[in-house]
């Protein structure tokens, strides 16, 4: 009697759990799917091919997945599961997406290189990465020429001035690496040089010489001591302000972001040097107490931008993501499971005005604390000349590594 | 030897020969051995021949000396930093590492469960680092101690005495290994003859235990050292910037961060050649082969 009632109880607990798996999911927005209707095509500029869905289709079954090199941040299951779900449902198609995810981006190049010069196809699909490194493989003649294309229409949300067009459309429009500082113990900081004041000896944080965090720095430092960064010598003398000034101050030269919060959260630093983004992560964290600093000298964005290399593996899955992560439903995923943190690690400003009217709910309030205007995206955010910082960048990171001994 | 001859004999001459047998048991080894590790290795001298990024891209490589003239004018005081910094960890090693391997060889009942357990440091120099760093870190289960002796966690943190102490940790065992084994092989007859004939204990760790141990401490020194030349996670994660000088991490610096892939290939190469020496020393020592 008392193993039967076992037994009931546990085909009851089967049938309960069977039907929750079967019950439907939260209705989401979901992105339009990229396919042409029945007896149409669209024209696929990167195969030069007017394609309809069976053929689309078919392309995407035969690919059957794609590699997307991405920061580490952004390498969220939720991520992958939320495409692989929107070509199952917009294609009937189960695809498997590779997150490959770094947060030192050029070892991407690295390996992009090394396959190009043997002759190997690339190692990713798509690129998801700085604006700098495009302009490095422009220079090295990686990246596919993929725009316009019948598979992105979403390009149409997207201003002019975050789209190098064939190549390259950005997914964000507001990242600059900057200070994010305690108000409450360094709320006297106004300017960047400010981190050069005695009071924050051994209280900072300042990045690794190499990659773009702290090119981007020196650059906007630069700007604050009224010199021009498309002129190698007088960079270097920022680099000799910074080695001179900055790193006396500093505790630990890192670019180690879970390092940086953990130093800032528990008074070990007031302030440290990375991007934008850790201010917010910060507030949505629950850290009220973090402030971002603007120079006001402007700001100069180094916003990620979505590039195919040549001879990419799978072109049209790389379109059809190219597309997805432009979508509104995809820059401001207010429908995703996912907490307020990875939120705003997908959503680095509105790149057009179809966004602006996305902001969920439970950011309406602080949102323009953390993030600009569409306005003052337009109008306040300076444009790097990444081929002048290309020209001249080698040699005064060079300096900077060489005055630190790195 | 001898099986593989009668096998070959009884087969009568049906299988190959002894000698055939045993180039086909190396054949796939030394195939391995030659695609995987030293075809690489040629390449990485190649490339420590060329300029910055060259090497890689489309227009082919640009070769250079300059590589190596950087490393021994520029990048000197790298390589001394590297040397310090394992000279210091395997100078700890000793110091710790001598008494417990004592005390396990003599006074230990269940030293192989001991030394089974002493291995778990060797699982990674990263986890290593990344522990000492949640440890001390403000809000680490340290804290409290170090706000009683009035130390700031994250002071002692960033600096030479936590990665040198993580380094330690991390080749600890090679360096009980290696003494235990000499210890192993002392007769404890020779310290009880010793404490007869009314040496001091000192007098007998002078005059025979070092003596006879000797070969087993220099190499554990040695093996302990040749690790440490290429620590790597100890210098990034709990170095300040004197230490984060140091070739391995400057390698991964100038290699990866800012794709100068000649001149991390030349420090690759360095490394490589001060790994090889000591690791070549360390087994002529282990067998006491420059020591008699």
């Amino acid at each position: 009697m008392k193993s039967q009632k076992i037994w009931l109880s546990l085909i009851g607990f089967g049938l309960l759990a069977l039907s929750a798996a079967c019950a439907p999911a939260t209705p989401t927005a979901t992105p339009q799917p990229t396919a042409p209707p029945v007896g149409e095509t669209v024209h696929v500029s990167i195969l030069n091919r007017d394609m309809t869905r069976d053929e689309i289709v078919a392309a995407i079954q035969e690919e059957g997945g794609l590699v997307v090199a991405n920061w580490t941040y952004t390498a969220n299951d939720e991520l992958v599961n939320q495409f692989q779900k929107y070509v199952r449902d917009s294609y009937g198609v189960n695809i498997t997406l590779t997150y490959e995810g770094s947060q030192a981006p050029s070892t991407y190049l690295t390996n992009l290189y090394a396959a190009q010069a043997a002759g190997n196809p690339p190692p990713y699909d798509v690129m998801a990465i700085e604006e700098n490194y495009w302009a490095d493989a422009v220079a090295h003649n990686a990246p596919e020429a993929y725009l316009p294309s019948g598979l992105i229409p979403n390009q149409a949300l997207v201003l002019d001035q975050f789209q190098h067009v064939p190549t390259s459309i950005a997914f964000q429009s507001t990242a600059f690496p900057g200070v994010v500082y305690s108000r409450a113990r360094a709320g006297w900081m106004t300017k960047l040089t400010d981190l050069a004041d005695p009071r924050l000896r051994g209280r900072i944080t300042l990045p690794l010489p190499g990659d773009i965090t702290a090119g981007g720095v020196l650059v906007s430092l630069a700007a604050e001591l009224g010199k021009d960064y498309r002129d190698p010598d007088q960079m270097k003398e920022v680099v000799d302000y910074v080695v001179d000034n900055l790193v006396p101050n500093a505790l630990k030269l890192t670019t180690d972001s879970s390092e940086m919060q953990q130093l800032l959260r528990s008074g070990a630093v007031d302030a440290v040097v990375f991007w934008n983004s850790l201010a917010r992560l910060e507030f949505l964290g629950g850290n009220a107490d973090a402030g971002l600093l603007i120079s006001p000298s402007g700001v100069f964005a180094v916003n990620g931008y979505l590039w195919i290399p040549k001879g990419a593996p799978h072109p049209v899955l790389a379109q059809i993501f190219i597309n997805w992560r432009l979508s509104p439903e995809v820059q401001l995923p207010n429908d995703w499971p996912i907490d307020h943190g990875p939120w705003s690690e997908f959503h680095e400003g509105f790149l057009g005005p179809a966004y602006v009217d996305r902001i969920p709910a439970w950011f309406q309030a602080d949102y323009y604390t953390y993030f600009p205007t569409l306005d003052q995206i337009q109008t306040q955010f300076k444009t790097l000349d990444w081929e002048a910082y290309n020209t001249g960048v080698d040699e005064w990171m060079d300096y900077y590594s060489e005055r630190l001994g790195l | 030897m001898h099986g593989l001859r009668r096998l070959s004999a009884l087969s009568g001459g049906l299988l190959p020969s002894s000698r055939l047998w045993i180039v086909a048991f190396l054949l796939p080894a030394a195939l391995m051995a030659v695609l995987f590790l030293y075809y690489p290795l040629i390449f990485i001298v190649r490339m420590s021949f060329t300029e910055k990024d060259t090497f890689l891209s489309p227009g082919g490589p640009l070769y250079t000396i300059t590589n190596y003239l950087d490393l021994t004018g520029r990048y000197a005081p790298n390589i001394l930093v590297t040397i310090k910094l394992a000279g210091l960890a395997t100078l700890v090693d000793l110091a710790f590492g001598f008494p417990f391997a004592y005390i396990l060889i003599r006074k230990v009942r269940y030293r192989d469960l001991v030394r089974a357990i002493m291995v778990f440091p060797m699982f990674g120099a990263l986890y290593i680092a990344f522990g000492m760093r949640f440890v001390l870190l403000p809000g680490g289960f340290l804290t409290p101690i170090l706000q009683l002796l009035g130390v700031e966690g994250a002071q002692v943190l960033y600096g030479l005495p936590s990665t040198v102490f993580a380094m330690a940790i991390f080749t600890f065992p090679f360096m009980v290994m290696n003494i235990g084994a000499a210890l192993s092989n002392l007769d404890p007859m020779l310290e009880e003859a010793a404490t007869c004939l009314g040496a001091r204990p000192w007098q007998t760790l002078a005059r025979v235990i070092l003596p006879l141990v000797r070969s087993g401490v220099i190499a554990g020194c040695l093996v302990c050292f040749g690790w440490n030349v290429g620590a790597f996670a100890e210098p990034l994660l709990l170095g300040s910037l004197e230490e984060q000088r140091s070739l391995a991490w400057t390698l991964y610096q100038r290699g990866v961060v800012q794709l100068d892939y000649g001149l991390s290939a030349t420090m690759g190469v360095v490394l490589l050649a001060l790994a090889f020496s000591v690791n070549y020393l360390s087994l002529r020592y282990s067998r006491g082969g420059l020591v008699e």
